[in-house]
C-alpha cells in the first residue's frame, strides 16, 4: 500500500475518497414528525468508571462526507451523552483502540442502539479492559528487514481453532522500515503470527505487491501447525515475535485477448483484471484491477501470479453501466506463464420501461420516488461477468438497464449506494406487453425488452419492538435478528428484510407498506467464533398502516431440543 | 497509476465504441503484431548496493496500457519488462525508506530497448510521540509530514510535493520514513490520504490537524532531514479542535453520463495552495451536495473539478474563495462549465533516402507514439498552485496514427513544448487550422493556443522532422580569472532576421556551475549564440524567454552584439563549443 505513497502523492487522496464514496450511503433525510432522541451511557474500564475516554455516535446509515455524527469524552464518573439526535439506528461506539472494546454487529467497538422518536435512551454500558500488544520484527533469509509487509494475526479458541479476522485498523498490520512491526489492543488469548501469503488465499493482490512470500509463521516455519502459539494476558505485551521468512515464491504471467463473441474480433480498451473464483466455481468471488486496459489487438496481460487457479475477468470498472457482459476465462497457474487466453465480450440485453406508482400513493412516496433506482439481477448457469447495473429512474418513470446476460431476470429498487439501504419501495407487479412476469423476466441473448411496466408502492409503516429474555443470557455480540413477514394471498409470505436487535433488546423495521404482518425471532442466534443458539419465540400479528407505527413485544428463550450449546 | 482513480469515469462510452469498431484485424493478424524490445535496468542505492525488496513501476500515458506494471529487482537490482507495445513509458522506482535523488518534477520517458539506471537515496526519518493536553499518549491519530522546502532550503510549493502519513501506536508513537531531504512541518490529526476503512471510524479524523510542536499551519515549527538521517523527539501536543464546517452543492445542470457519478471538490488553504481537504459532491443518487468537516479559521478556495480523463468532457467550477471564521459555511452554491479541449496529430517527416545532407544515421526511427505532446500555460502571471495540480490533461502520448487529444483545459493561453527523446529529431512546424478553410493555417508555435471556456480545437498539426543537430560546450568569461555569474542560460537565435518569429529556431539552455552546456533536438541552420545571466524574473525556467516578442527583439540586439554565429548542418554534433560570456552585454537593462 505504501507504493501510493511514493507514486502518486496527492492524487491519491482523491482515489481514495472514491472508494470511501462508493462504500457508503448518504444520509437520509429526517422525518418531518421526529422529535430528537438522546442517549446517556457510561464507560468502565475493568469495572470502574473510565473517564476521558472520546466516545462517537456513528450512523447505521453513512453520509458519504463523514464516519461520524457528532463526539463526546465521558467525564470523570465515565458517564457521556448525546441529546438533540435524530431517531433511528446507530452504533454508540468508543474510540480507544489501544482498549478491548464490545463490538457491534459489523465487528467495529460499540453497540447499536435504535431510538425512537423523542426517546431519552439511558444506561448504554461500554465496558473497556487494556488489550494486549504482539510485536516483532519480520527479516528475509539474508537478514534484511522486510518494510511494509502485512502481518497475518489469527487467534486461536480453546480448541486451537483460528477465529475470524477481527482487526478494524489494519495500518498498524503493516511493518515500517526497519521491519519492525507492533499490534495493540488485543485481547487476552493465544495467537498465531505469520507474514506472506497463504497457497490458497482466496483474496487477489495486484500489481502493487511486494515480492510474495509464502505465509510463514513465528519464528520461521511455514507450516501452521509448528506456529509458535503466543500466550497474551490481558493488557500483557509479548515482544521479540520475530518471523525469518524464506525465497520469495515466483510468480508468473497469463496473457490472452479480449475477443468479441459473435465476431471474434479483438475488443480493445476494456478494463481487466484477476478474480479468484468462489469455492464452488460458479462466481467471482474477489477480483483485482491495476487500471489496465485491453489494447488494439484486444490483448491483456496479468502478472504477479503465483501457483493457483483464477479468472481473467473483463470488468465495467467504475461506470454506471455497460453494454456488454462477458464470460471469465478460468486458468491454471502451475509452474509456467499461461498464455493464448481468451475473454469473450457478449452485446447484452437490455430491459427498459416505465417504474409507476401505485394508485393513491402519497406525497412522501413522490417526493422519495426521484430518488429511486433499479437493477436486475439475471441467473445464469455460466460463469458470467455482467456489465449491468442499477440505474436512476427518469422523472417521467422511464427506465433502461443494459448490458444483461441470458437468461431470468429479476428487478430490484434501490436509493443510495449501498443494498443495506431500505428504500421503502416495494415491487408490487411487473407487467411485459400487459402480462404479469411472477417468475421474472425471461432474456434471450442480446435481447432489447421494451414495454416493462413496474409499479411500486411505497410503505411508510413501521414496527418497533422490544425483545425480551426469558431465562436466557446471551454471550457477548451474539446478534439477534428479527423479521416482519407481510401475509398475502399467495401462498409464500413476502419476507421483508430481517433487522438486527440493538443493544437493549430494540428493533424498529421501517418502510413497510401497509398490511397484515408476522413478526418473529429468526432462528438461530449467531455468536461470533461459537456455535449458533438455537431459541424459540412467540409469533406477533400486526396490522401496520401507512405513516403508522406499531409496538410488539417478542419473548426469546432457548429452544432445548435443539440447543447445541449445553 | 493516476488510471486507478480514474476508472471510476464512465465507461459506458469506451465499450460502446469498441464493441462498434472492433479493429479490421482479424485472426491471423496476430502473427504480425508489433512487440518492441524490453525496458532494462538496474535499481541500486547510492552506496552502489542493490536494495531489497526494491520494485519498479511501469506506466504509459497511451489510452490503451496495460496499465501500472511493477516488476520485483532481483537480487543485484536488476529489472526487466517485457512484452511492451512501442511509446514511451515512465520508471518509478520503489522501495521502503528509499527515496530520489534530485527535485526534477518532470517525468522522464523511456523507450522500449532502453537500459534504465536509478540510483536512489535513504530517505530521512522523523520520528516522536503525540500526547494529548494532559500528557496522555493519543493512540491512532493520522500524522502527516509536508515537505515546504527542498535540501537546498528552497521553498517548495506543498502540493506537489510527497506526502506521508501514518499512525501513532498504543504508545503515541509515530515513525515517518522515507523523507525526501527537505524541510517538513508535521501534522496530526485529519484523514489519511492512503488508508481508508469503513470499519475503523477515527475519532481524529475530522478534527483540526495540530502542528508540530502544538500549532496552527501558520506557526507550524520546520523540521530538516538529510538523506539517512534520523530526527527523533518531534512531539506533537495535540489540541484536538474540531474547527468549522464548509458546505454546499453543485447547482449546474450535467450531461447524463457526467451526472450519474462522484464529483471531486477541493478545498484548498488559499496562502500556501496545500490541499486542506477533499470531499465527493454525489450526482449518483444526491442532488450534488458536498462537505468538508474540521476546517480551522483561514482563507480558501474551493474548486470543484471533473476531469475528463474518459470522455474529454471535464467540467470545473471557478475558483471560490471562502472564509472560516469562527462558524460554520453552509450553502454554497457551485456552478461547473466544461473545460477546453485539443485535439490534433503528431506527424513524423522522414527525411528522403536518397537526400544525403538531411539523412542521419538513424538507428531506430521515432514514431509518432514514441512522442509527448506537453501543453503549457503561456500565461503563468494568471495561473495559481491548482493549475499546476490539474494537468493530466495537458500532456499526452499519440496513438500509432499521431492523434493525440488534450482536455481539461482551462480558459487561456497555451504554447506546445516538446523535445523529441531521440536526438536526431525536431519540431519543424506547429500549425493550427484556421477557421474556414481557405485561410492558411496559423503559426500556434508563435502565437499560442487560446481556448475558450469549454472550447474544443481540433485540427492542430505538429511536425517532427529528421536531421536535427546539437551543441554542446562551456560559457568562459572574456576577462582571465572572472567568476561566472551564478546562473547563466545559453541561446540560439536564428541568424536570418525574418526568421525573427520563428519561435522553433529559438533555443535555450541553462549553463551548469562549470559553465558546461547542450543544445539538443536543433533544427539546421545558421544561429547567433548569446550566453547571458538569467534575471529573478526568469528563473523559473518554465517558459522560454523568446515567447516574450521584447525578450526576442532584446535577445537578437544582444546577440548581434556578442557577434557570435554557427551554421549547424543537419545531424551535425557540435562538441567542445566555447562561449564567451560579457556581463556588459549579458546584463539587462
Amino acid at each position: 500500500m505504501h507504493v501510493l505513497t511514493r507514486t502518486i502523492l496527492l492524487v491519491s487522496a482523491i482515489f481514495i475518497a472514491t472508494l470511501q464514496a462508493l462504500a457508503i450511503t448518504p444520509q437520509q433525510s429526517k422525518e418531518a414528525n421526529d422529535r430528537p432522541a438522546s442517549i446517556r451511557g457510561r464507560a468502565t474500564i475493568a469495572g470502574k468508571p473510565a473517564p476521558n475516554v472520546k466516545v462517537l455516535l456513528v450512523p447505521d446509515r453513512y453520509d458519504m462526507q463523514r464516519q461520524f455524527n457528532a463526539s463526546t469524552v465521558t467525564d470523570e464518573d465515565g458517564r457521556f451523552q448525546f441529546t438533540d439526535i435524530a431517531p433511528g439506528s446507530y452504533t454508540i461506539s468508543p474510540f480507544a483502540p489501544a482498549f478491548v472494546a464490545p463490538n457491534d454487529v459489523i465487528g467495529r467497538p460499540g453497540k447499536n442502539i435504535t431510538l425512537a422518536s423523542g426517546e431519552e435512551a439511558d444506561g448504554v454500558e461500554i465496558a473497556l479492559t487494556r488489550g494486549g500488544v504482539i510485536t516483532g520484527r519480520v527479516t528475509n533469509a539474508n537478514g534484511q528487514p522486510l518494510a511494509e509487509e502485512q502481518i497475518y494475526l489469527a487467534r486461536l479458541d480453546e480448541r486451537g481453532q483460528k477465529q475470524q479476522s477481527f482487526i478494524q485498523n489494519f495500518q498498524m498490520l503493516m511493518t515500517d522500515d526497519r521491519g519492525v512491526y507492533r499490534i495493540y489492543g488485543l485481547p487476552a488469548g493465544r495467537y498465531i503470527v505469520g507474514v506472506g501469503v497463504e497457497k490458497n488465499d482466496r483474496s487477489i493482490r495486484v500489481g502493487y505487491g511486494n515480492l510474495v512470500y509464502e505465509r510463514t509463521y513465528h519464528p520461521d516455519v511455514t507450516d501452521e501447525s509448528k506456529a509458535k502459539i503466543i500466550e497474551l494476558a490481558a493488557g500483557g505485551e509479548a515482544a521479540g515475535v520475530d518471523i525469518t521468512v524464506g525465497k520469495p515464491v515466483k510468480t508468473y504471467t497469463a496473457t490472452g485477448r479480449i475477443v468479441d463473441a459473435d465476431t471474434g474480433k479483438p475488443v480493445p480498451d476494456l478494463y481487466y483484471g484477476t478474480g479468484k473464483l468462489s469455492p464452488d466455481g460458479k462466481y467471482v468471488a474477489s477480483m483485482g484491477m491495476t487500471g489496465a486496459r485491453s489494447n488494439l489487438k484486444g490483448e491483456f496481460r496479468l502478472e504477479g501470479l503465483w501457483p493457483g487457479r483464477y479468472a481473467a475477468i473483463v470488468s465495467r470498472g467504475g461506470a454506471d453501466s455497460v453494454d456488454f457482459y462477458s464470460e471469465p476465462v478460468v486458468f491454471e497457474v502451475t509452474d509456467n506463464d499461461v498464455t493464448g487466453l481468451e475473454i469473450k465480450v457478449h452485446r447484452g440485453a437490455s430491459i427498459s420501461g416505465v417504474v409507476m406508482l401505485e394508485e393513491g400513493s402519497n406525497e412522501e412516496a413522490r417526493a422519495k420516488f426521484s430518488e429511486l433506482m433499479i437493477g436486475a439481477s439475471v441467473s445464469s448457469e455460466r460463469l458470467i461477468s455482467s456489465g449491468a447495473s442499477s440505474v436512476k429512474i427518469q422523472p417521467d418513470g422511464s427506465f433502461r438497464i443494459i448490458g444483461l446476460p441470458p437468461g431470468k431476470a429479476t428487478l430490484s429498487l434501490r436509493i443510495g449506494n449501498t443494498f443495506f439501504e431500505r428504500t421503502g419501495f416495494n415491487i408490487r407487479r411487473v407487467e411485459r406487453d400487459g402480462v404479469e412476469q411472477i417468475a421474472g423476466i425471461e432474456v434471450s441473448p442480446g435481447e432489447n425488452i421494451t414495454g416493462v411496466k413496474v409499479i411500486v408502492a411505497y410503505g411508510s409503516g413501521r414496527i418497533r419492538g422490544q425483545v425480551k429474555l426469558e431465562g436466557v443470557q446471551l454471550p457477548e455480540g451474539a446478534r439477534v435478528f428479527v423479521r416482519a413477514s407481510l401475509l398475502t394471498n399467495e401462498d409464500k409470505p413476502r419476507i421483508e428484510r430481517p433487522v438486527e436487535v440493538d443493544a437493549r433488546g430494540r428493533f424498529v423495521i421501517e418502510g413497510l407498506p401497509a398490511g397484515d404482518y408476522e413478526v418473529s425471532i429468526i432462528n438461530p442466534v449467531y455468536v461470533p467464533n461459537a456455535p449458533p443458539i438455537h431459541v424459540k419465540s412467540n409469533r406477533q400479528a400486526v396490522t401496520v398502516a401507512n405513516g403508522g407505527d406499531v409496538e410488539v413485544t417478542l419473548t426469546l428463550e432457548l429452544n432445548p431440543k435443539k440447543d447445541s450449546q449445553q | 497509476m493516476k488510471r486507478l482513480f480514474l476508472i471510476v469515469t464512465t465507461l459506458a462510452i469506451v465499450c460502446a465504441q469498441a464493441l462498434a469498431q472492433s479493429s479490421r484485424e482479424s485472426r491471423q493478424g496476430r502473427a504480425g503484431q508489433r512487440r518492441a524490445d524490453p525496458i532494462t535496468g538496474r535499481i541500486i542505492s547510492d552506496t552502489g548496493q542493490p536494495i531489497a525488496n526494491a520494485r519498479v513501476g511501469l506506466n504509459s500515458l497511451a489510452r490503451s496500457s496495460q496499465g501500472y506494471r511493477t516488476v520485483n529487482a532481483d537480487e543485484d537490482g536488476r529489472f526487466r519488462f517485457d512484452d511492451l507495445a512501442p511509446g514511451l513509458y515512465n520508471i518509478t522506482p520503489n522501495a521502503a525508506g528509499y527515496t530520489t535523488a534530485g527535485e526534477s518534477t518532470e517525468p522522464k520517458y523511456y523507450r522500449p530497448g532502453d537500459n534504465v539506471e536509478i540510483t536512489l537515496i535513504k530517505g530521512g526519518v522523523i520520528t516522536g510521540m503525540v500526547t494529548s493536553p494532559t500528557g496522555e499518549p493519543v493512540v491512532a491519530v493520522q500524522v502527516r509530514a509536508i515537505r515546504v522546502r527542498d535540501g537546498e532550503g528552497r521553498p517548495v510549493r506543498s502540493q506537489q510535493q510527497p506526502t506521508i502519513d501514518r499512525q501513532t501506536d498504543d504508545r503515541g508513537v509515530y515513525r515517518l520514513y522515507g523523507l525526501k531531504p527537505g524541510s517538513y512541518i508535521v501534522q496530526a490529526g485529519g484523514r489519511s490520504l492512503y488508508y481508508y476503512s469503513t470499519q475503523f471510524i477515527n475519532a481524529y479524523a475530522e478534527d483540526v490537524p495540530t502542528f508540530f510542536p502544538s500549532s496552527t499551519r501558520d506557526d507550524a515549527a520546520e523540521v530538516t532531514v538529510r538523506s539517512g538521517e534520523e530526527i527523533s523527539g518531534i512531539d506533537i501536543r495535540y489540541r484536538g479542535e474540531r474547527g468549522h464546517a464548509v458546505s454546499g452543492r453543485i447547482t449546474s445542470a450535467l450531461p447524463p453520463e457526467v451526472s450519474n457519478s462522484y464529483f471531486p471538490v477541493l478545498l484548498v488553504h488559499a496562502s500556501s495552495g496545500f490541499i486542506q481537504s477533499q470531499a465527493q459532491a454525489d450526482f449518483r443518487s444526491g442532488n450534488g451536495s458536498f462537505a468538508f468537516y474540521g476546517v480551522p479559521d483561514g482563507d480558501y478556495v474551493l474548486v470543484a473539478r471533473r476531469s475528463g480523463y474518459e470522455d474529454q468532457k471535464g467540467v470545473s467550477s471557478p475558483r471560490i474563495p471562502v472564509k472560516v471564521k469562527g462558524a460554520d459555511v453552509t450553502g454554497l452554491e457551485v456552478k461547473v462549465a466544461p473545460l477546453g479541449v485539443i485535439a490534433g496529430r503528431v506527424v513524423i517527416e522522414r527525411a528522403q533516402a536518397t537526400d544525403k545532407k538531411t539523412k542521419c544515421e538513424i538507428k531506430r526511427p521515432l514514431s509518432a507514439e514514441e512522442t509527448i505532446v506537453n501543453l503549457r500555460f503561456d500565461d503563468n502571471e494568471k495561473r495559481d498552485d491548482l493549475s499546476s495540480f490539474y494537468i493530466s490533461g495537458m500532456r499526452s502520448m499519440p496513438n500509432e496514427k499521431g492523434d493525440f487529444v488534450l482536455y481539461d483545459l482551462e480558459p487561456g493561453r497555451y504554447y506546445i513544448a516538446m523535445k523529441p527523446i531521440d536526438e536526431n529529431y525536431y519540431v519543424r512546424a506547429i500549425k493550427l487550422a484556421a477557421e474556414g478553410q481557405s485561410k492558411p493555417p496559423q503559426d500556434a508555435a508563435r502565437n499560442g493556443i487560446s481556448v475558450k471556456q469549454g472550447e474544443r480545437i481540433a485540427d492542430l498539426t505538429i511536425t517532427i522532422a529528421e536531421g536535427a543537430a546539437s551543441l554542446s560546450g562551456r560559457v568562459i568569461t572574456s576577462k582571465e580569472g572572472e567568476r561566472l555569474a551564478e546562473s547563466l542560460r545559453v541561446h540560439l537565435i536564428p541568424a536570418e532576421k525574418e526568421s525573427t518569429d520563428d519561435l522553433l529556431r529559438f533555443y535555450e539552455a541553462t549553463a551548469q556551475g562549470d559553465g558546461s552546456f547542450a543544445l539538443n533536438n536543433v533544427a539546421p541552420g545558421r544561429y547567433l549564440i548569446l550566453a547571458r545571466a538569467i534575471s529573478d524574473k526568469d528563473k523559473d525556467g518554465a517558459r522560454p524567454l523568446a515567447r516574450d516578442p521584447l525578450a526576442r527583439m532584446n535577445l537578437r540586439r544582444e546577440a548581434e552584439a556578442a557577434n557570435l554565429s554557427i551554421e549547424l548542418q543537419p545531424c551535425q554534433r557540435v562538441s567542445d563549443f566555447t562561449v564567451r560570456y560579457s556581463k556588459s552585454v549579458g546584463s539587462r537593462q
